[in-house]
């Protein structure tokens, strides 16, 4: 009998990166029950939700492994995007105008990198230990998760990026013309 | 149109000019030697061989030239619980009439104020379906999951009972903080016609399940 590929799910904790992650743990112990390992490295908010999915998918798929959580540690996206001086209620109902955008794009445009350098290379050096345990055989990561960008890239490891957003959002800058500025809803 | 093209040079620009990754990029560098790579990196300039699954399809998506690294998979969404596991008593409900479903997602609040242009608006649809030609349309019947922002009521004597009363009171409108069943359980419920959400991306692709 052959050892089980070993895949891991590297992501933010907030749901909407998650989601796919947990959606894809799910269909992959569907499909190869114990010829996979399936481990999945977030947050310490998503714990109790991979533990629910687990229980789920060993319950609706008979011979399934359970999913192995690896706690990261360090500041999750959502706290370090809801800092004090980032004031992110004022931002809740504003409408896009031409005169708030530079406000709005501010916040925007940082939200993908939030994290202080401290607090970028405490998860990354967790993400990195998490590598070095699992030893994975495939690795797939969130977009918005950087810190475990940069280390698969710096490792120099063969990753996929999963992601629940839609072709348009990674395909503006391959459109002939000037069709990116016009063509798509922003 | 003007303003979308806006929009676009506006975050074009301030990434060149500002890029408000630098000083960590910086600062990564020099601490582990390592390349940051962000969101707008994947975005402009992929690293080679790098394969990205997304969660969509071509024909649900605007038109528009995939580049051959972006793997489109369709939505990608977990089973759910059932409605009947998770809430009988909801999906009893569900059972009765063709059901709207309004939810704009966890991280939206919603001022009384708007809640009640919502409320205007369902009262509208309630007005147009009694003079539906199909029998089951004229008792369709609204969930709606509202997240407040402000401490206002739905109950009697209030603005959006004002608006809604009649329906509140026949139980043809539902408005809750919290639904036990995920979204996606609601919109595989047979009798879910119609999801109203604030457009993210996770709402439509369940929704287009």
């Amino acid at each position: 009998m052959c050892t089980p590929r070993r895949i891991l799910l590297l992501t933010n904790s907030e749901y909407g990166q998650a989601g796919v992650h947990l959606a894809t743990g799910h269909a992959l112990l569907d499909s190869y029950r114990s010829e996979v390992e399936v481990h999945l490295a977030s947050f310490q908010p998503i714990e109790r939700l991979v533990a629910a999915a687990s229980e789920h998918a060993t319950r609706a798929c008979p011979g399934a492994n359970p999913i192995v959580f690896h706690r990261v540690s360090g500041t999750d996206m959502l706290a370090a995007w809801s800092r004090p001086e980032i004031r992110l209620e004022e931002y809740n109902g504003l409408r896009p105008s031409f005169w708030n955008t530079p406000r709005f794009l501010r916040l925007l445009l940082s939200t993908t990198c939030p994290w202080t350098g401290p607090e970028f290379l405490e998860i990354y050096r967790s993400v990195v230990q998490i590598l070095d345990e699992v030893r994975p055989d495939v690795v797939a990561v969130d977009p918005a998760f950087s810190p475990a960008l940069t280390a698969c890239n710096h490792l120099g490891i063969n990753y996929v990026v999963l992601a629940p957003n839609t072709i348009k959002d990674f395909s503006l800058v391959f459109q002939p013309g000037g069709r990116a500025l016009w063509k798509y809803p922003a | 149109m003007p303003l979308n093209i806006y929009f676009v040079l506006y975050i074009v620009m301030y990434m060149k000019l500002f890029n408000p990754a630098k000083p960590l990029a910086a600062y990564v560098k020099s601490q582990v030697g390592a390349e940051l790579i962000t969101l707008s990196r994947l975005n402009q300039s992929p690293p080679p061989g790098v394969k990205y699954l997304v969660a969509n399809r071509p024909e649900l998506e605007f038109p528009i030239r995939k580049p051959s690294h972006i793997l489109p998979c369709g939505p990608i969404i977990r089973p759910a619980t059932s409605v009947a596991e998770s809430d009988p008593d909801l999906a009893a409900w569900l059972a009765r009439a063709p059901a709207v479903y309004v939810n704009l997602g966890t991280q939206v609040q919603t001022t009384e104020w708007d809640a009640l242009e919502i409320a205007r608006a369902l009262k509208q649809l309630f007005k147009r379906a009694a003079s539906h030609k199909d029998a089951r349309m004229r008792s369709v019947q609204v969930l709606w999951k509202l997240t407040r922002r402000g401490s206002y009521s739905t109950a009697t004597g209030s603005r959006i009972h004002g608006i809604l009363g009649c329906e509140l009171e026949e139980d043809r409108v539902r408005i809750v903080p919290w639904l036990m069943p995920e979204p996606s359980a609601v919109l595989a419920e047979e009798n879910v016609v119609c999801s109203v959400h604030h457009g993210g991306a996770n709402s439509f692709l369940e929704a287009a399940r």
